[in-house]
């Protein structure tokens, strides 16, 4: 029994590893484990360098592209021919009644304030000598 | 140069260009005058109206189907805001020259032109400005500063007003005959500048 102790100890047992070993496994490691010594602006590099990196910036460029056209297009073309107030939904509840009103009560105070102004100055244009 | 690095640089470029212009897209009319809150002590009458462009959609609703108020709901399809303030003072002299050049500062900046402007020899009257803000295509704004002695009344378009369609409404609200036609705005307009 102690025999075979003896034996497994010797065989499980700490051994140094022979100087030549570790050059021997860099050298079979792929060339991405590899990449993990590598700074990380040489890895950012490898990062781009990847196939799929192309398309994914036709990608962003067209998503990127086709959310500066829409807002450009809502902001300065669309307005003239938008249609805002479309899916109009039914008033519902006497709180939004009373507020639509109080809205519309004020938007005639304002629009009448605006037009009262744009008289005035109107009329200061077409007559200069008052 | 590669294909990917030709890629590279315009997904860069793109993004820049979109970070610069941003700000200019998305620039509006809508005027900060604040500052004037302080006069609502002084003042004798205040008209202080902030309709957003929801309470625009919610009082267009309300807004019915006759001539009239057909009219309306047609003019302020679009607009992104209607604000007004407007102070009566009892006595003259209760805002500073510098209440008035904050508002004028804001309608300096770009797109902002000046459409009329009126210097009143009637004390009563006082002056009357008329800034508009606009693009090569759409009007984006409209803003009025009327300052007499006794009265200081701003009020502020935000959004796509048609001229075409302010013009038929001349009258009708006693919106008044303007002289304005398309595309030429600044030009008709007599100015009595100060």
């Amino acid at each position: 029994m102690n025999h075979i102790e003896d034996e497994l100890k010797k065989t499980l047992g700490r051994t140094e590893a022979p100087e030549t070993l570790l050059p021997g496994i860099m050298k079979r490691l792929p060339a991405t484990s590899r990449t993990a010594r590598m700074p990380w602006t040489a890895r950012l590099a490898n990062f781009f360098r990847a196939p799929w990196i192309p398309w994914a910036a036709a990608a962003c460029t067209a998503c990127l592209v086709l959310l500066v056209s829409g807002v450009l297009y809502y902001r300065v073309l669309a307005p003239e021919t938008a249609e805002p107030f479309a899916g109009k939904t039914p008033v519902s509840g006497l709180a939004e009644i009373e507020q639509g009103r109080q809205a519309k009560e004020q938007l005639l105070i304002a629009l009448q304030i605006a037009s009262e102004k744009l008289t005035e100055a109107s009329q200061a244009v077409n007559q200069p000598e008052r | 140069m590669s294909a990917k690095l030709l890629f590279q640089y315009l997904v860069v470029s793109l993004c820049l260009g979109v970070t610069v212009t941003w700000p200019v897209v998305a620039q509006d009319a809508r005027l900060d005058y604040s500052h004037l809150d302080r006069l609502a002590d002084k003042a004798e009458n205040v008209v202080d109206v902030t309709l957003d462009e929801s309470l625009l959609r919610l009082a267009s609703r309300f807004l019915s189907a006759e001539k009239e108020e057909a009219a309306v709901k047609e003019l302020i399809q679009g607009l992104k805001g209607i604000f007004v303030r407007s102070y009566t003072f009892d006595q003259p002299g209760s805002y500073t020259a510098d209440d008035l050049r904050i508002i004028r500062d804001q309608t300096n900046k770009a797109g902002w032109k000046r459409l009329m402007g009126v210097r009143s020899k009637r004390q009563s009257s006082g002056n009357l400005e008329v800034y508009m803000m606009h693009d090569d295509r759409t009007v984006r704004g409209v803003a009025i500063l009327a300052a007499g002695p006794r009265q200081l009344t701003v009020v502020n378009i935000v959004g796509p007003i048609d001229i075409a369609k302010l013009r038929d409404l001349e009258g009708q609200f006693g919106i008044p005959e303007l002289g304005i036609e398309d595309g030429e705005s600044g030009k008709k307009g007599k100015e009595e500048d100060e």
